[in-house]
Order: C-alpha cells, then sequence, then structure tokens
C-alpha cells in the first residue's frame, strides 16, 4: 500500500470568529489523486488552503509526509523543504511578473542556477507556449495560458503533491478537458499525488482514485470513485446526473 | 486708469532677445534643481504605492520628518561629538545626515505598518481604508511636530558635501544681470545643486534596479500581485512588507534631508506643501514605473516654470496681456507666476487623457489602487 504523503486530523478552521471546516479527517497517499467535490460554499477551497496555512487552523493536525506543518505560515512549509505545489482558483499567477519571473518564483527557496535551468526546460517541454512568450507580461496570457503557466509555476519546486483549486474553472469544455488530461498525464508521468477541487464533479470523479463529497464543512460521502460514482444520492445531488423519466 | 503707454526698448532687440535668453537659462536651472527634488522625493509613494496598493498621504509627513530629523541629528552629533575644526566634517557631513534622517523615517514607517496598516491589512480592509488611515497618520504627525518643535519654520545653517564635493566638482553657473526697466535677472547653479540632480538619478536608477532586477524586487512585485499565492510560493511577505516600508521611508528621509539641504528655512508643512506635485509625477510617470518618475518629474517641473515665464509675460507692464485685459474689459484678471503650479497639473490631466496608467506605466499595475 503507498505511503500517505498529506494527512489531516479533525481540523477545524474558518475565517475569524466563522468556523467553515467543522471536523475533517483526510489521507492523501503517494501518486493517488483526491478528487472534492461539493456544493458553493461547502468550504472546499477553505479546506484545502487550511491543508497548507492559508486559512487560520482552529483545532486539528495536518501533517505532510511526517512532519507537522499545523501551525506553519504557507512561507514556512516551503521553507522548511516540503515539495508542495499550489493552484489556487483565482489570482493563479502573477500578473505583472513575466512568465521567466512567475517560473522563477515557483524555485523562491531555492538558488536560480542550474537546478532552476533545468527545471524550466521541463515545463518548456510540458507547455511550449510558455517558452515562445517567456519575457511577455502574465497579464497578457488568456485563461488557459493562464492556468498552464499556474500549473508550471507549481510544477517548478518539483513537488510530492500538488494542490489545485478548480484548474478548470473559467476555461471552455475543450480546454477544461485537456486540463484533465494533463492532470492524469502529470500522474502518472511524475507519479505526483494530486488534491483536487472541482465542480466539474463527474468527470473529476472518473478521473481520481478517490474521492471526498463535502457538505457544509464536512465530509458528507468519502470512498474510491467508482463506488461514490454509482451511489444513486450522490449522483442525483452532486454528480449533476438526472433521474429517468 | 489708463495706464502709461509702453516703454521704448532701450537698446533694441538683441538685449531683449539676450534677456529673454537669460530668462529661460533662470527658470531652466530652477526647473532643473525643482525636478531633482520631486525625483528624489517621488520613489517611496511609488514604492508603496506599486507594492501596497493604495496612495499614502503620510508621505509629506515622512518628508518633513526627515527635514527635522536630520536637523535633530545634526544637533545629536553636536552635542556627542567637540565640536572643533577636526570634527566639523563630520557633524555638518550632509550623507551622515540624511542617513540618519534614512534610519528615523524608515523606523516611522515601520511604525506605521505595525500600529495601523498591518492590522489594517489583517482585517482584510479595502484601499480606501488604507488611504483614509494614512491621511490621519499625516494629520497627528505634522501636529506633533508642530507642537514639539513649533510651528513656524525653523532657521538653520546649510549643511556641507563630504569630501569636499563641493570643491572637487567645480561647477558654479551664476549669472546676474541688471536692467533698469526689465528687472534683475540671473541663473544660479552651484556644484551642490548638479550634485542633488546626480543623486536623484542613481537614487531612482538604483531602486528601479531592485524592484527588477533582483530577487527581492522580484518578491516585492509578486506580494504586490497576490499576497497568498506569493506565501505559498516560499516567500515571506510579512518581512517584503516590512521591508518594503523601511525602504520606502527611508528613502524619502533621505531625500528630505538633502531637500532641507537647499533651502534656508523648513517647517512643519514643507512635506505637505509638496505632497500634490509629488502625487503628480507618480502618476504621470505610472505607477511602479521609477524610471518614469524622472521623466514626469522634468515635464512637471519643466512646464511649471514655462508657466512661470509666461504668467510673468503677461504681468509685465509693456503689452502685457493683464493690462490688456484690464483696458479692453475694466476689470484685471492676475496673472500672478504664483499661479504656476497648477499648469503642471493641466498637463498630468492632459497626459492621463491618453495614458491613463501614466507615461511609462502598466495597466495592471495601476489598476484596484485608490
Amino acid at each position: 500500500m503507498n505511503k500517505p504523503v498529506l494527512r489531516a486530523q479533525n481540523i477545524k478552521s474558518g475565517y475569524g470568529k466563522l468556523q467553515v471546516i467543522n471536523g475533517i479527517d483526510l489521507q492523501v497517499n503517494e501518486k493517488e489523486l483526491l478528487t472534492i467535490i461539493g456544493p458553493n460554499g461547502s468550504g472546499k477551497s477553505t479546506l484545502i488552503k487550511s491543508l497548507i496555512g492559508l486559512v487560520e487552523l482552529f483545532e486539528g493536525r495536518v501533517f505532510i509526509r511526517d512532519k507537522e506543518v499545523s501551525h506553519l505560515r504557507p512561507h514556512e512549509i516551503i521553507e522548511s523543504g516540503i515539495p508542495l505545489g499550489y493552484v489556487p482558483q483565482l489570482a493563479n499567477v502573477f500578473p505583472s511578473l513575466t512568465i521567466e519571473e512567475n517560473l522563477k518564483i515557483g524555485l523562491f527557496t531555492k538558488k536560480w542556477d542550474d537546478y532552476y535551468q533545468k527545471r524550466i526546460k521541463d515545463m518548456f517541454d510540458l507547455f511550449p507556449i510558455l517558452e515562445e512568450r517567456i519575457k511577455q507580461k502574465a497579464s497578457l496570457l488568456s485563461g488557459g495560458e493562464r492556468q498552464m503557466l499556474a500549473l508550471a509555476r507549481a510544477l517548478m519546486p518539483n513537488p510530492e503533491i500538488l494542490i489545485l483549486d478548480e484548474p478548470t474553472a473559467a476555461l471552455a469544455p475543450n480546454l477544461a478537458e485537456d486540463m484533465f488530461q494533463l492532470i492524469i498525464s502529470l500522474k502518472k508521468t511524475i507519479g505526483i499525488s494530486i488534491i483536487l477541487v472541482e465542480q466539474r464533479a463527474k468527470r473529476s470523479m472518473e478521473l481520481s482514485d478517490r474521492g471526498i463529497v463535502l457538505v457544509t464543512g464536512r465530509i458528507a460521502a468519502e470512498g474510491p470513485s467508482n463506488e461514490l460514482l454509482e451511489e444513486d444520492t450522490i449522483k442525483k445531488l452532486y454528480l449533476g446526473v438526472r433521474e429517468k423519466k | 486708469m489708463r495706464r502709461n503707454k509702453p516703454e521704448k526698448f532701450l537698446n533694441g532687440s538683441k538685449l531683449i532677445m539676450s534677456l529673454i535668453a537669460i530668462d529661460v537659462l533662470s527658470h531652466g536651472a530652477i526647473a532643473l534643481v525643482y525636478a531633482g527634488k520631486l525625483v528624489l522625493l517621488t520613489v517611496g509613494l511609488n514604492m508603496i504605492y506599486s507594492v501596497l496598493k493604495f496612495s499614502n498621504f503620510s508621505h509629506a509627513e515622512w518628508i518633513t520628518w526627515g527635514m527635522f530629523s536630520s536637523w535633530w541629528g545634526l544637533q545629536i552629533l553636536t552635542f556627542v561629538i567637540p565640536w572643533d575644526a577636526s570634527m566639523g566634517f563630520i557633524i555638518n557631513n550632509l550623507f551622515i545626515q540624511a542617513t540618519f534622517a534614512f534610519i528615523m523615517v524608515g523606523i516611522l514607517g515601520l511604525l506605521s505598518e505595525i500600529l495601523v496598516f498591518g492590522r489594517l491589512r489583517k482585517l482584510k480592509a479595502n484601499p480606501r481604508s488604507f488611504t483614509v488611515a494614512s491621511i490621519g497618520i499625516g494629520l497627528v504627525i505634522r501636529n506633533l511636530l508642530a507642537m514639539v518643535w513649533g510651528d513656524f519654520p525653523t532657521p538653520i545653517s546649510p549643511p556641507k558635501l563630504p569630501f569636499g564635493l563641493e570643491n572637487i566638482i567645480k561647477i558654479s553657473i551664476t549669472f546676474t544681470y541688471r536692467h533698469p526697466i526689465l528687472g534683475t535677472q540671473s541663473i544660479n547653479l552651484t556644484s551642490f545643486k548638479i550634485i542633488i540632480i546626480v543623486i536623484s538619478i542613481i537614487t531612482v536608477l538604483f531602486i528601479d534596479y531592485l524592484f527588477k532586477n533582483t530577487k527581492f524586487g522580484i518578491a516585492m512585485r509578486a506580494t504586490s500581485d497576490s499576497i497568498d499565492l506569493a506565501q505559498v510560493s516560499g516567500i515571506n511577505t510579512k518581512r517584503i512588507i516590512f521591508y518594503t516600508w523601511f525602504i520606502a521611508a527611508g528613502i524619502t528621509g533621505f531625500g528630505a534631508a538633502i531637500v532641507r539641504a537647499t533651502q534656508g528655512r523648513f517647517g512643519s508643512t514643507d512635506g505637505f506643501s509638496m505632497l500634490l506635485p509629488i502625487f503628480a509625477v507618480v502618476i504621470l510617470g505610472g505607477v511602479g514605473a521609477f524610471r518614469g518618475g524622472i521623466i514626469s518629474a522634468f515635464i512637471i517641473a519643466y512646464s511649471r516654470e514655462i508657466a512661470a515665464i509666461i504668467l510673468t509675460e503677461f504681468q509685465k507692464k509693456p503689452g502685457g496681456l493683464e493690462y490688456a485685459i484690464e483696458d479692453l474689459l475694466g476689470f484685471t484678471i492676475s496673472f500672478s507666476p504664483g499661479y504656476m503650479d497648477g499648469i503642471g497639473f493641466v498637463v498630468l490631466i492632459l497626459v492621463l487623457l491618453f495614458r491613463p496608467q501614466g507615461i511609462f506605466g502598466s495597466v495592471e499595475a495601476t489598476r484596484a489602487r485608490v
């Protein structure tokens, strides 16, 4: 059995006095794709932000590999050498920075030397369009290109775990499918663990190993994706599958 | 009442042309020095504007505090170091005073962040709250300075450049011409003033390089774009914000100490009186475009002086527009050169109509700022 890369134990978190996540246990194993789905406002983004220190943890503990990161700030997690990549839903690139600078930021805690050159070459192999426009400001990229840049930046440190917050949001259906294929390819070729938060629930569940359905900050259902896909209640409420008349 | 007819020119058109040339050069020299001051005092405001995304009105009091603290530094040095001929070069050294002002104003900037702006950021306050808070901080500091040092300009002795720079670089253009009717014309550009202009430009180029080409500069711009994303990329954004405050405030203090050296007196409203032209330079040059600030400072300074020349000509007795209007319409419109500050803003508005992001600014750097 694959080892856990990330573990969360009974986490409660939120903003100020507002508690959004109400006690969640979660585990992501090596080379596993875990999809988190749920209705708007269920706390999906808050949950993943709580795992990496962007949202204050009221209670509970988070471990990445065997290191506890519960009360570390995001930059402290990265500085402590934990290989982590995160692509937020909104503001996923630095618009005033060039594409090259965006990629450099992905390796901020490392020296920008030969290793950076090697990684940047790897990223250009994955996303050739970025090489063509390396000196351009990120603000000039289209929505799809921004997602590529965001993914490339997150992959620069060669992370063991990649956290993606609705990477297909605001993408046309064909581009969204391309993104899903890219995620699957990353999982297979690099062997990276991925937490994927998605609104395109059915398609993302089809591609993932396990799934979590989140409702009002609690786990409503959890298990292998193929099993969740078969459950009538989940189909009806969260996967957008309509009953046949 | 009818005014006297214009006198005939005494020495012909050559004299008039020479006087106009002297007038233009004289105003050109004034504009050059004024632009240098603006450049130096603009950098800090531009840094805060571009990294922290709000208009810091307390910048005016950073300038005032820089002037006061550099003078204060002089007093401390005079007290600590026994004044004699061998120590004079330390006590009255402009760079030492300016460095002292850098630290003092830098600390003021840090205190503003720790006591007010950091808390506002934690509460996710919008940029308007930051701007209003900065106005409040400015008022408090201005009044405190007036309370402690008095609200009247304090007479001071001008500091000296270190290593006898004034004597090494012997540039001194001083020309005075007195005409019985057209008055006194003079050009005054000393090596001291030229060095100040050079320091201003070097400071801006240094900050521009820091901002665009160093890891620290990239981290500052990344923090400006998205604090969350910068944090998950491993940037200690809190530290970057502290450094930004300290450097921005410090450079303003440094600049204020140097500006103070060019003027005989200073008071608690000196910074405030320069605030609007400084804002105009930042907006005209473009938010985050430090080198653009140099060009825009020169545009503002020169348009101001050109306006002064034109307004003075309008005021002159022989054939002046002011008199012609009075003769024609029966009432007076004053064309005092004191109105020259408004012309810089006319230029600003005209440029913004065609380039809202400023001459060298980028659209995304201008967005979401107040």
